[in-house]
């Protein structure tokens, strides 16, 4: 039964008493029979969070109350936490998993012993999320697909369109991410290759119009579109290279793409001891007797374990001093830099790392890149079933493919099967893309697109195509140079932990800089008339009403328009190119009219917002 | 056809009205033609800003972690050459700062300059061995505590997460050129505000192109977007905040290509702004002061700072960069007579080790020096002389100074403002440094 605040005992009443008993002297041991001290009242009361906004789509992380003064006894909460939300009377912890809707309400939680007690106010809103599991959604939808599209695509993509309507998504996803390999994309790269100079020796800039490249031609947009997941997660960038090391970084983009669905741990043994990265972060540089800890650092913080998340300072210089023995050497033959295993200054002491011991180990490098992997592979929560690693990589996947704070039981879910599936990736995109939860409403809020989202899908929605080079002959600056010049040049990260996320990318500078980039490719006519580039293929039919085309542009675009926005595009394209505001109906035959206002229709609707979200 | 004029615009929960935009536009020409370059005091009283002054702040943040320890030297402990052999700097080649014992770099003569100035005196503030509670040696982790403000969350303040610029922005300024961004994309540091501070790369390419072939076209489909912006009733999610950025975009191109094109760089034989990162930012940061834009704090920065490996030259790199792009526009500010309303203050992330790596470079630490120049500052060293025993036995330097304290009274000295109120969080170390005058 609760107390009733007269019940209680003013702690500053008793404050005496407690003086009192503290002068007493000690008494000797086995004094039995006497009364024991009498306890302090708790003197404060606070929860880790006090203004907590819980969802309905899990459990919440438990919200632990601080006491100062006496221990209490006993905690009681009014009025009634939601449902679902307990408090435990023993330690005050409140947790659970919340079940309905509930607005934000204030609750006043009493602590008490018997000397006295205190309230702390929570204040709790209970936000209405239907938690989705990794259950196939059934019956899905041309609007489903679409959004799938939309989402893993680039955008609308034809040809997937047809080949999922032919089929069905799981079986497209079967073939899709089956060919996520070596030699599935092998024409594609030797096209790309095609473009540069010398591979032996390519430019930086040469680098990172082979990857867009491959992003605009790319036969499988899925491929392209996790393989840029990947390039951001594990973020390596050119710019650290020499001249004579650029070459490495093929190697490092064929790692990165070849394994977009494939094999975590593969994944991690090949990314500590790419070329490119262990110059990008010093691998190359951590000796014997002063291992650098930056590649060890960013192993475990940004892409297998994430921050402060089940590992320590000594297991950072742990990490760096068993991956260290590497080194850059100059090849003079052949005029180019390579990496060479130089076992002089592997450091072999012995090392305990996530709790393991690593002592005697033979046969470096295979074998300790392989333990090391594996310990942090296999690195678990104390008492738990899943590690730590599998949750950050999925989790890593479904922020960028879900939404935004995955639910634990999401995340443990597709971990777990992360797991048992001895690392594969593939089955795990597979069962997310096809799941309740990809298609809950709350993924279905979108995410910002990046630069590179926004100008390439573009590219790939309209065939709008200029040069990727800024030498060219059309005298443009050319796709990469603007892409990089909105910070998100592919093969350059700008940090260690990848490209800005969410809302980072909304800002004034941002919006005009793409709005230039569309524009950019709206202008190359010379060039797309050299290609045979014609965009009288996104007319829905040759002899098209403008309301026809304004309604197959907003599908393609996945945009939803308002009827005054229907009128405002409708209008827009009945309008004289000339400036004047005389009405001048469209006619889709005339050549000028595609040119000028068909032109001008996707620069409009690529500024919508609903477009700036994928 | 279905021109915009604005009446339709919706009334947005953030972001600029289409009326402030047009009123703080006339205000901005009339400021420009009545008082030349410098626009000076009619903004602030068209604007209706609630600080009575027209004092300045500009934010550079080194991202990465510059090493405090090489930048101002403490030659006179011993233990700093000791435990780094090969990326020590001389004592004979620091500058003098007037402290026993410590030295600048000497890549960072503009600093000195600003120290020796025989008019005005020192106006350079050192503070010894900044940071925070609890060091955290994550790049990401530090960057966030300071662009917070905050170091253990948010969960037991009464303010939302958001960036404390974007805070400083909602209490002390009305629209969003109260606090800018220069060249770093859009920082944690400005999130959160209502008044939705500009965020600008390069004021140059900041306005929108035209279709080559069909120019008079052009208006016409801006007017479109613009329609279709002001018309636009987001779900409440992020298609809002692309439409807050879209219509800012489309709101400050004229203001901006104004502060362009009235620019006065700096005369002929005085220090000129270098082409570098910093260089430009710190030239566009001029333009934006000259067209009278009525901005509080600027924030702007650049990275390269992490040297795990060959610091003396890498680092020496960034340092010139700043150096360069500092002289220039602390001569700009002086011949222009804003150095009295100029507050300039550098940041980093944290210090690194104390002692060097295989790679000749060190890495992440905590304690680091932070600066504070301008024509208000009272010139010094400030916070405690590194001892032989922590320089000997730590693997990194603690925290004297709680870096909030050097922006709360910015907040308050400087801007008149209440600096408990932008950075509430209860710290453990609590100092009034008394760098402003």
């Amino acid at each position: 039964m609760r107390m009733d605040r007269t019940d209680r005992i003013n702690p500053l009443l008793y404050l005496p008493l407690l003086f009192a008993l503290a002068a007493l002297p000690a008494c000797g041991g086995g004094g039995g029979g006497e009364p024991p001290p009498a306890p302090e009242p708790p003197l404060s009361l606070s929860y880790d969070d006090g203004n907590p906004v819980y969802r309905t789509d899990g459990s919440i992380t438990p919200n632990n109350p601080t006491t100062t003064g006496g221990t209490p006894d006993v905690y009681e909460i009014q009025p009634a936490l939601p449902t679902g939300l307990t408090i435990d009377p023993g330690t005050g912890v409140i947790y659970g998993a919340p079940t309905t809707q509930t607005p934000l309400a204030s609750y006043t939680v009493t602590a008490s012993n018997v000397a006295g007690s205190v309230d702390a106010q929570v204040n709790i809103e209970i936000q209405w999320v239907d938690f989705k599991s990794i259950a196939p959604q059934q019956g899905l939808t041309d609007a489903d697909i679409r959004y799938f599209l939309e989402r893993t695509h680039f955008g609308f993509d034809q040809t997937a369109y047809d080949a999922i309507n032919g089929s069905a998504l799981d079986t497209y996803l079967d073939t899709t991410l089956a060919a996520i390999n070596d030699t599935g994309t092998a024409a594609l790269e030797t096209a790309a290759d095609g473009n540069v100079d010398d591979l032996a020796f390519p430019e930086e800039s040469e680098l990172a119009q082979w990857w867009l490249y491959c992003v605009q031609e790319s036969p499988n947009p899925l491929q392209e579109h996790l393989a840029l997941h990947w390039h951001d997660h594990f973020a390596c960038s050119t710019d650290v290279l020499r001249d004579q090391s650029h070459y490495w970084y093929f190697q490092h983009m064929d790692l990165i793409r070849h394994n977009a669905a494939g094999n975590v741990r593969t994944i991690a043994i090949d990314v500590s001891r790419d070329w490119s990265m262990l110059e990008y972060l010093d691998g190359r540089d951590s000796t014997k007797s002063s291992p650098n800890e930056n590649y060890g650092r960013e192993y475990l913080e940004l892409f297998f374990l994430g921050v402060n998340n089940g590992y320590d300072q000594a297991d950072i210089v742990a990490a760096a001093a068993l991956f260290s023995g590497y080194r850059r050497t100059f090849n003079q033959a052949l005029g180019q830099d390579q990496i060479i295993w130089v076992p002089g200054q592997h450091n072999d002491d012995d090392w305990t790392f996530l709790g393991v011991d690593f002592t005697g180990v033979t046969n470096p490098p295979a074998d300790i890149y392989e333990q090391i992997v594996d310990v942090t592979l296999a690195h678990k929560p104390q008492g738990d079933t899943i590690g730590y690693c599998s949750r950050w990589i999925v989790r890593s996947l479904l922020r960028r493919y879900c939404y935004e704070n995955p639910a634990q039981e999401l995340v443990d879910q597709l971990a777990e099967m992360l797991e048992a599936n001895n690392w594969e990736l593939t089955p795990v995109i597979k069962t997310m893309l096809l799941s309740e939860a990809f298609y809950s409403n709350l993924s279905r809020q979108g995410f910002s697109k990046t630069p590179v989202e926004h100008v390439m899908g573009f590219v790939r929605l309209t065939g709008l195509e200029m040069p990727l080079e800024r030498n060219n002959t059309y005298g443009t600056a050319g796709l990469d140079t603007l892409l990089r010049d909105m910070g998100n040049r592919v093969s350059q990260p700008p940090v260690v932990d990848g490209w800005p996320e969410g809302e980072s990318w909304y800002s004034a500078q941002g919006m005009v800089d793409r709005a230039n980039a569309i524009n950019e490719l709206i202008n190359q006519r010379d060039y797309q008339t050299d290609n045979g580039i014609d965009i009288t293929g996104l007319l829905p039919s040759p002899t098209a009403t403008a309301q026809e085309v304004v309604t197959a542009i907003a599908e393609r675009f996945q945009v939803q328009l308002t009827p005054e926005e229907n009128t405002t595009l409708v209008d827009f394209l009945n309008t004289s190119d000339s400036g004047s505001t005389t009405e001048e109906p469209w006619d889709a035959t005339n050549p000028t009219h595609i040119d000028s206002r068909l032109r001008g229709l996707l620069y409009i609707i690529a500024q919508h917002p609903q477009h700036l979200l994928r | 056809m279905c021109k915009n004029n604005g009446t339709r615009r919706r009334a947005s929960k953030k972001g600029v009205t289409r009326r402030d935009v047009i009123r703080y536009g006339v205000a901005s020409s009339l400021g420009i033609a009545a008082l030349g370059p410098l626009g000076k005091g009619i903004l602030q009283e068209a604007s209706g800003a609630p600080l009575p002054n027209h004092k300045r702040c500009v934010v550079i943040y080194c991202y990465g972690g510059y090493d405090g320890l090489n930048m101002v030297v403490p030659h006179g402990v011993q233990a700093y050459y000791d435990r780094r052999p090969n990326i020590a700097i001389d004592s004979i080649d620091t500058l003098d700062i007037g402290h026993t014992g410590y030295g600048l770099n000497p890549g960072l003569q503009a600093m000195k300059d600003v120290h020796d100035d025989p008019v005005r005196g020192n106006q350079l503030a050192v503070f010894q061995k900044v940071g925070y509670p609890d060091d955290d040696l994550s790049h990401f982790n530090s960057q966030d505590f300071y662009s917070w403000g905050v170091r253990n969350g948010f969960g037991n303040l009464t303010i939302p997460e958001s960036g404390w610029i974007g805070r400083f922005a909602d209490a002390y300024t009305t629209d969003s050129l109260g606090a800018v961004s220069v060249g770093v994309g859009r920082p944690l540091d400005m999130e959160g505000s209502s008044v939705n501070p500009l965020m600008v790369d390069r004021l140059t390419s900041f306005e929108f192109d035209e279709d080559n072939e069909y120019e008079a076209n052009h208006q016409l489909r801006i007017d479109a977007v613009q329609s279709i912006l002001a018309g636009y009733s987001g779900s409440g999610g992020l298609d809002d905040g692309a439409q807050q950025a879209l219509q800012q975009a489309h709101d400050l191109t004229n203001q901006i290509q104004m502060a362009v094109d009235n620019y006065t760089p700096p005369a002929a034989g005085q220090p000129q702004y270098p082409g570098s990162e910093p260089g430009r930012d710190l030239e566009d940061i001029m333009r934006m002061i000259q067209a009278g834009f009525d901005t509080k704090i600027f924030y702007t920065g650049f990275g390269g700072w992490d040297n795990h490996s060959n610091l003396i030259n890498a680092m020496g790199f960034r340092i010139g960069r700043l150096n360069d792009a500092l002289a220039a526009f602390i001569a700009h500010c002086q011949a222009l007579n804003i150095w009295d309303d100029m507050l300039i203050c550098i940041e980093s992330e944290f210090g690194r080790r104390i002692f060097e790596n295989g790679s000749f470079g060190d890495d992440h630490g905590h304690g680091n020096v932070f600066f504070a120049m301008g024509g208000g500052v009272n010139g010094g060293y400030y916070g405690p002389d590194l001892t032989t025993n922590e320089m000997e036995n730590n693997n990194w330097l603690g925290y004297d100074i709680d870096f909030r304290d050097i922006r709360k009274e910015m907040i308050n000295d400087w801007f008149g403002g209440d600096g408990d109120q932008i950075l509430p969080e209860p710290q453990e170390i609590n100092q009034n440094l008394g760098y402003l005058l």
